[in-house]
């Protein structure tokens, strides 16, 4: 059974198109990058998944029709986004932001252990965690979103450019966060527009073009696929 | 001075209670202190002072917590001091006891609080201060133009003759002497509002330590992320408007009682303007800041128009400039200096 399911979704601002028709699929534990240039329609996508911008079509979450729901609804699902540009509380410290990101779960024990986990997964978090999230560096910003989103036990993690303004190397950090994320069980949806790296760490990818899916298939065909060689890894 | 302060708060030897103590008996013999030291003309801005802290907490939880800019905060003080003025006055022949009107007036407000809340939810920042700035007006205007075709509010004349708070059916606004010390309206009005603001304070600072009070926060930084985080921000967003209108009322109903009446005038944008600078000056979100910055706003222009006059005639010979004039010159200035000084108010958050 697919975790979430898209049929002919369709994302317009005004008359402006920005999905037109898309249907994918995730499947419970898998990695799925849905990678693509700018302005293809990737960030529209996952916020209408997200309930946060009103769209057309299909979605299904756990075999639930989940259409209408809002961003907050769906988080009690386990839908949990990680937003574009990271979307950290930027006055509240390190700590605050993870509770912040368990403000669904009531035991308290569960919380205090789960951000143990988080500080084990990121130290560099446990270092600053009295430290204001705004005077954090972009790699940091990006972690502690992370983390806040993984204290609300997700079951569905979504990943907007989490590569995005990062040096080369934070962005291989994150890749192996979203490597060991996926190893306890988490559901992730990644949207990149680093491509070679996400379908590098993905198991299956679509790849989006104006609006529209045009491929899509395990990983490692994408990776060799020329038209995606070309248009996305500059060859 | 730290030590003279550690002595009497945090001093190994003295326990806390005695601060507690020592802060007691000072709030208790306070206005007897002014009145001895200045007359009893202060005894009534003291009382003004309270009556404004109430009514900034209540705009601190809109503003300072959930991060919701409102520039027709006064509406809800309007609501609360009409619903008063209408409920214990010769206006409609109802004299309702205080004890019954205040939980009245906590309601009424909340819901106008909800009524301006609700349209604009999806409204931030420049935008929504526009349309609270309308919806105060609004109410305002209301109040001006209520006396006809039925007479509700008695237009710009304003409602006279408002019932003090009675207690065992001793007045309140009265003179009265007890323990040799004559306790006048302004004394009376002084413990009744002093208990309120410490009520307000308490409940306040619950509500910022609460479930409630974090999500409040979560929306003031990012919407979307809270959204994310599974905050109903509607709901949210709602409950905020709704009791920072409520403590607005309640200061309203105070405000009506103490005064013994109520025109339109006296909920002019001005007022509005006053309370936010009063939360934005002290520190946004911290309540001791927020009370800290309506009694340094709320006094500063009874002494600058105190002061202004003589210190002229003193220093120049005569007096240039009207101290009507000069004192608003100076308390403007004033909040400059402090914005320049201490952009994030005088006692913030962190």
């Amino acid at each position: 059974m697919n975790l979430l399911r898209l049929n002919n979704f369709k994302v317009a601002y005004g008359g402006i198109k920005a999905v037109k028709g898309v249907s994918l699929s995730v499947d419970f534990g898998e990695v799925v990058a849905l990678i693509g240039s700018n302005g293809a329609g990737k960030t529209s996508l996952l916020k209408a998944i997200c309930g946060l911008v009103d769209y057309q079509g299909q979605i299904e979450f756990k075999g639930e029709n989940i259409n209408k729901l809002r961003c907050d609804q769906l988080a009690k699902l386990g839908l949990s986004m990680v937003p574009e540009g990271r979307g950290v509380f930027t006055r509240l410290t390190v700590e605050e932001n993870l509770l912040m990101g368990a403000f669904l779960v009531n035991d308290k024990k569960d919380i205090a252990k789960n951000k143990e986990n988080m500080f084990r997964m990121f130290p560099r978090l446990e270092e600053r965690r009295a430290q204001i999230a705004g005077t954090l560096s972009g790699g940091e910003q990006q972690m502690l979103a992370i983390g806040r989103s993984l204290m609300g036990r997700p079951d569905l993690l979504l990943l907007d450019e989490p590569s995005m303004g990062l040096a080369p190397l934070m962005v291989e950090k994150i890749f192996e966060v979203i490597n060991q994320i996926s190893s306890s069980k988490v559901t992730i949806l990644l949207v990149e527009q680093n491509a070679k790296l996400a379908l590098e760490y993905a198991s299956r990818g679509y790849v989006m073009n104006n609006g529209e899916i045009t491929l899509e298939g395990p990983s490692g065909i994408l990776l060799n696929d020329s038209s995606v060689r070309k248009a996305y890894l500059g060859e | 001075m730290s030590k003279l302060f550690l002595m009497f708060f945090g001093g190994r030897k003295n326990p806390v209670w005695v601060g507690y103590v020592f802060i007691t008996v000072a709030l208790i013999i306070l206005p007897f202190l002014v009145e001895a030291s200045m007359g009893r003309t202060w005894v009534r801005i003291l009382d003004f002072a309270l009556i404004y802290a109430m009514l900034a907490l209540g705009l601190n939880i809109v503003v300072g917590f959930a991060g919701l800019l409102d520039l027709g905060y006064i509406a809800f003080y309007a609501v609360g001091a009409y619903t008063w003025a209408l409920l214990a006055s010769p206006q409609f022949g109802l004299h309702l006891p205080f004890w019954a009107i205040i939980p009245i007036g906590f309601v009424v407000a909340g819901i106008f609080g909800v009524l301006l809340g609700a349209p604009t939810l999806r409204l931030r920042g420049d935008y929504l201060a526009i349309v609270t700035l309308g919806f105060g007006e609004i109410v305002r205007i209301f109040l001006n133009n209520l006396d006809h075709p039925i007479n509700i509010t008695n237009g710009p004349v304003g409602i006279n003759l408002i019932d003090p708070i009675q207690i065992a059916g001793v007045s309140l606004t009265k003179s009265h002497e007890i323990l040799g010390l004559e306790f006048s309206g302004a004394h009376s009005y002084y413990y009744v509002l002093l208990f309120l603001l410490l009520a307000t304070v308490f409940v306040c600072i619950r509500l910022e330590n609460s479930r409630l009070g974090r999500a409040w926060v979560a929306i003031r930084e990012d919407e979307t992320a809270a959204q994310a985080m599974g905050i109903n921000t509607r709901n949210v967003k709602l409950l905020a408007f709704a009791m920072g209108a409520s403590f607005g009322g309640i200061a309203g109903g105070m405000f009506a009682s103490f005064q013994g009446f109520v025109s339109p005038e006296s909920f002019i944008l001005l007022e509005s303007i006053m309370v936010l600078c009063m939360v934005v000056l002290g520190g946004m979100g911290n309540i001791w800041g927020v009370i800290l910055g309506t009694f340094l706003l709320a006094i500063l222009p009874e002494v600058l128009r105190d002061v202004s006059g003589p210190i002229q005639e003193n220093v120049l010979g005569r007096v240039w400039l009207d101290p009507e004039s000069l004192r608003m010159v100076l308390f403007g200035l004033a909040l400059i200096l402090v914005m320049l000084l201490r952009p994030s108010g005088l006692w913030p958050k962190r």
